[in-house]
């Protein structure tokens, strides 16, 4: 994958109003080069409305949006160049071909002859429908039909492919396959903008995150930055046979804890998060005579982490 | 013309579909029917023909007529009879064609997808319109044969039926531009398609039942003239283009003029009237084309401007070299 700081998609202040309802309120952020930004936030918490904003499909109210260092209000006729965008519908004709369903959109991104074949057999190729040119789209799998508007949407070679909700009505199945295409596209150097609600496929694929909620972008940071803390916030749980008051003295005591609380024989330990922190604990326990019965670091998943840090519904 | 994507795609798209098919089959179907029960009840229906002649046509002239001119006559008839149809059935068709045309688009999310390419929201209107003309083209030449039949018994030349074929498309142009806007305006294709209909219903019979029910209202009364307005909508009225168009085939020209003078502000030597047929074309073609103008309003996104176009070709060209080259390498 390119490694690049440099911003191909940058969304300052974006603000917008559908009357008194308000969509988006000071939306910010930012995506890198070459990264795959995932987008996850409880539904009507913007993410569509902010998509839709990015290739022009809406107006923003206010703020700027600027993609590969263009102005999106000021170089339209460029942005459409450098954007691939698909929706969170399929979006398709269904009583066409493969081939013709691609050929108009070609067309209508002003390919043709040479050029326009190449373009949408590379395009196929890259997402593995390459041999069903002469199907027609009624007649292909949900996976089929979403890497079909994939492949769409990568006919011009966008530097910033956007997807809305892409795993939204597939099912597990080809929800593996989808996401090995968009690790692929990932692979070969686009950038990815992906909403989602499946924060647990987004996860495996993405390298930043962006929560928002009530319009807003709440948190943003590398997949890195995310998924430390949320392990961070896994306390342990210790259960003892007694003695619980000198375990409480011990656990005190120790460097990297930060609360202790207990449940008559149960502790719930918060602990800084290092490498062999569980170790130095229980080693700390042991060789001060606590009876530990047993010793657990508390599971919670990452999607339970992002509905926790959205309050909401994710 | 097949530059356009749209186009292309919505004339293949309609070649699939049964629709096309049932329309032409439907199309000329009713009209058959219609001649065929023309001609089998003639002898049955002369009190009638010779009513709807001296309605329509000849005046007074029909009640003296012997019965060979009648029969003459009543073929001509049938030839009038049926581009009456032929207009009836368009007004029903073509709705129900142009209704889900954009509206259809948004409800699948496909005009989202159209409108983040390069196309412009003028191409995707016209690219639609010509399709349904195209449609409406083959469904009027598929008429032809039927209609020369009448041609046979000689009361009609080939330019009369160039004549109906040419007020026929024009008249189906404006009535498309109309649903097109609606489908274009509201969201969804029912809706919109209903919309079509009651405004083509008010266009075509409100302007001839308020100059007879409620004069006052559009300031004929007393011997007064008609207000412009009125006269705009009288010419922007197709079932009165058609009407137009078969007076004076039969010769009624200036019994159409003299309803003009007595309905609308026009006086009977005034070159409007003279010409109504050729003025009220035009007209309808102008606002045809103003409507789609206006729908392109509605498909409008936000960041889109005209001039994209120009510059994307202009790096798509550059591209194309670029890649043909690498190829070649």
């Amino acid at each position: 994958m390119a490694e690049s700081f440099e911003p191909i998609l940058q969304v300052e202040k974006v603000n917008k109003s559908f009357g008194s309802f308000r969509a988006l309120t000071d939306l910010s952020f930012s995506v890198n080069a070459g990264h795959v930004f995932g987008m996850v936030g409880e539904n009507g918490s913007g993410k569509s409305t902010a998509l839709r904003i990015i290739v022009g499909l809406l107006r923003a109210d206010s703020g700027t949006i600027s993609i590969c260092g263009l102005d999106a209000s000021e170089k339209p006729a460029e942005i459409y160049h450098y954007i691939g965008y698909v929706p969170d519908s399929f979006g398709l004709y269904e009583n066409l071909l493969v081939r013709e369903y691609m050929t108009f959109f070609a067309e209508a991104s002003g390919l043709e002859g040479y050029l326009a074949r190449r373009r949408i057999s590379n395009a196929l190729e890259m997402v593995g429908l390459i041999g069903r040119e002469g199907v027609y789209v009624d007649n292909l799998s949900s996976s089929m039909k979403q890497r079909l508007c994939i492949a769409r949407a990568m006919l011009n070679y966008p530097r910033l492919l956007i997807l809305d909700d892409p795993m939204k009505g597939i099912d597990l199945k080809n929800r593996f396959e989808l996401r090995d295409v968009i690790r692929d596209l990932s692979a070969q150097g686009t950038t990815i903008l992906i909403s989602s609600h499946m924060i647990t496929e987004l996860t495996e694929f993405c390298t930043d995150l962006g929560i928002m909620a009530g319009g807003t972008m709440k948190e943003q940071g590398s997949m890195e930055y995310f998924l430390k803390q949320s392990r961070r916030d896994r306390p342990i749980k210790i259960r003892l046979s007694g003695m619980t008051d000198r375990a409480i003295e011990v656990l005190d005591k120790a460097d990297s804890v930060r609360a202790v609380s207990a449940d008559k024989n149960l502790l719930h330990v918060i602990v800084d998060n290092s490498s062999d922190v569980e170790a130095k604990i229980l080693s700390a326990l042991v060789q001060a005579g606590v009876p530990v019965v047993s010793f657990l670091r508390e599971e919670e998943n990452f999607e339970a982490f992002i509905k926790r840090k959205t309050g909401g519904d994710v | 013309m097949q530059k356009n994507p749209v186009l292309k795609r919505e004339v293949r798209a309609n070649m699939r579909s049964p629709k096309l098919i049932l329309s032409i089959i439907g199309f000329n179907l009713v009209l058959a029917l219609s001649g065929f029960i023309f001609l089998a009840f003639f002898e049955e229906a002369q009190p009638l023909e010779r009513l709807f002649l001296e309605l329509f046509f000849q005046e007074n002239a029909a009640s003296s007529m012997s019965d060979n001119e009648l029969a003459y006559n009543s073929i001509r008839l049938l030839y009038c009879l049926l581009i009456m149809l032929e207009f009836v059935l368009l007004f029903f068709i073509i709705p129900t064609l142009t209704g889900s045309m954009i509206a259809g688009e948004r409800e699948h999310q496909t005009l989202d997808l159209m409108l983040t390419t390069q196309l412009t929201p003028k191409t995707i209107v016209f690219g639609k319109l010509l399709a349904m003309m195209k449609t409406i083209l083959m469904i009027l030449i598929s008429t032809l044969p039927i209609l020369s039949l009448v041609n046979v018994f000689g009361s009609f030349s080939v330019f009369d039926m160039i004549a109906s074929f040419g007020v026929m498309l024009v008249v189906s142009f404006f009535l498309g531009s109309i649903g097109l806007l609606f489908s274009a305006w509201i969201k969804r294709s029912v809706p919109a398609t209903l919309c079509t209909y009651i405004v083509l219903l008010g266009l075509c019979i409100l302007p001839l039942m308020l100059v007879r029910l409620t004069p006052e209202l559009i300031g004929s009364s007393g011997g007064r003239p008609a207000t412009f307005a009125y006269t705009l909508a009288m010419l922007m009225n197709p079932l009165l283009t058609v009407v137009c168009l078969l007076k004076m085939r039969f010769g009624a020209e200036a019994s159409f003029i003299s309803y003009l003078e007595s309905t609308t502000h026009l006086a009977s030597d005034s070159p409007i009237a003279r010409h109504w047929l050729i003025m009220s074309l035009l007209f309808q073609v102008t606002v045809a084309y103003l409507l789609v103008l206006l729908s392109t309003k509605y498909l409008q996104p936000r960041y889109r401007r005209r001039e994209m176009n120009g510059a994307i070709k202009e790096r798509m060209s550059s591209e194309t070299e670029t890649e043909t080259e690498d190829e070649k390498e």
